[in-house]
């Protein structure tokens, strides 16, 4: 899935490369309320296009499009964002370790190896510290919790679709994974910075920003895993 | 016995407080659910305007000096209360948004798979 917030003019290369690089993927356009003509640049091009009547966040775009995968019956959900920063060619690592049954949830880490777009200074130094907090409350080190990049199997399309952190989803929702008892894996991906447009994380180089991740975490941490609203 | 300047103050505060809120659930602007803590709330201000026997004792057996003192402490709580209980129907309603606005894009997006919409 693509979440795409005001991306017509990254789409049709995101979409051609897609198809070039992941000729046997189905994929899906969230289009996540656009204010330009972000779905009919989709649906010109002939993808399957979500369009969500307002606009819900990268969050809740993103559960809209897990969910989609769970009605549809999908095992493995991808998600590549609609800006150009993710290269499809990486895909297949990202799908490899849970079709081997090794893993429920795959993040493509562009800090495994320091290749690539590596992010600007102050916003890398919040994401190790994301990335240390994250170790603490959960035991595992992951490098890229911020990454958009990745993969869930079935068993998260099915937890994720009934509860989805909407608030910071990408790191929250990797811990909330590890929190569940769920296996997670990260595979080197090398990212580039996007292509047009700005992203929906601007402000993560602000402590503010990733004080108040860290305190959604936090929160995670405690939450009653028994509250999950049914289908 | 008179009545104190801010007893007749606060009389007044909460008959046009409970007139508005009428205004308004007669006008369909405000559901009878989430009125009636706000009609209860005006009750109660205007009993204690009236009466404010009972908030002076508890006031007094609490340690403030006034009894106008305690019914500011004793309003700030329940407004805080009032406040907090609407934050909460706010989180439950952006939730059923999201969901709602879920629904429709993969209901819209399966209507057109089956050729319609």
């Amino acid at each position: 899935m693509i979440p795409a917030f005001n991306e017509a003019e990254n789409l049709p290369a995101v979409i051609a490369e897609v198809r070039e690089k992941c000729p046997a993927v189905d994929f899906v356009v969230i289009n996540d309320g656009s204010t330009d003509n972000t779905s009919a640049v989709a649906r010109r091009l002939g993808a399957r296009v979500l369009d969500c009547p307002i606009n819900l966040g990268i969050g809740g775009a993103v559960q809209c499009g897990i969910r989609f995968a769970f009605r549809e019956g999908y095992d493995i959900c991808i998600q590549c964002d609609g800006d150009g920063q993710h290269d499809p060619r990486w895909v297949a690592d990202l799908v490899r370790p849970i079709v081997a049954g090794e893993a429920d949830m795959v993040v493509g880490s562009r800090f495994l190896v320091r290749e690539g777009f590596q992010s600007t200074g102050l916003r890398r130094i919040g994401i190790r510290f994301l990335s240390e907090w994250i170790r603490w409350f959960s035991g595992q080190r992951v490098t890229d919790p911020t990454s958009g990049f990745r993969a869930i199997g079935r068993s998260l399309i099915s937890e994720f679709s009934s509860r989805y952190p909407r608030e910071y989803p990408e790191p929250e929702s990797v811990y909330v994974a590890l929190h569940r008892g769920y296996r997670l894996r990260e595979v080197h991906t090398i990212m580039r910075p996007r292509r047009s447009g700005c992203s929906s994380i601007q402000q993560l180089d602000s402590v503010l920003y990733i004080l108040k991740i860290c305190l959604a975490i936090l929160a995670d941490r405690f939450r009653d895993p028994r509250r999950v609203e049914s289908e | 016995m008179g009545m104190h300047k801010l007893q007749l103050l606060g009389v007044i505060f909460s008959l046009i407080y409970l007139a508005f809120v009428f205004h308004k659930l007669r006008r369909q602007q405000l559901a009878l659910g989430r009125a009636l803590a706000w009609l209860l709330s005006g009750v109660v201000l205007l009993l204690l305007s009236l009466f404010p026997g009972p908030v002076t004792i508890a006031g007094r057996w609490a340690g403030f000096e006034a009894a106008s003192n305690a019914l500011f402490v004793f309003w700030l709580l329940i407004m805080t209360v009032l406040l907090f209980v609407q934050s909460l129907a706010l989180s439950k309603h952006e939730e059923q948004i999201v969901r709602l606005a879920q629904e429709c894009a993969i209901l819209r997006a399966k209507a057109e798979a089956n050729g319609g919409a």
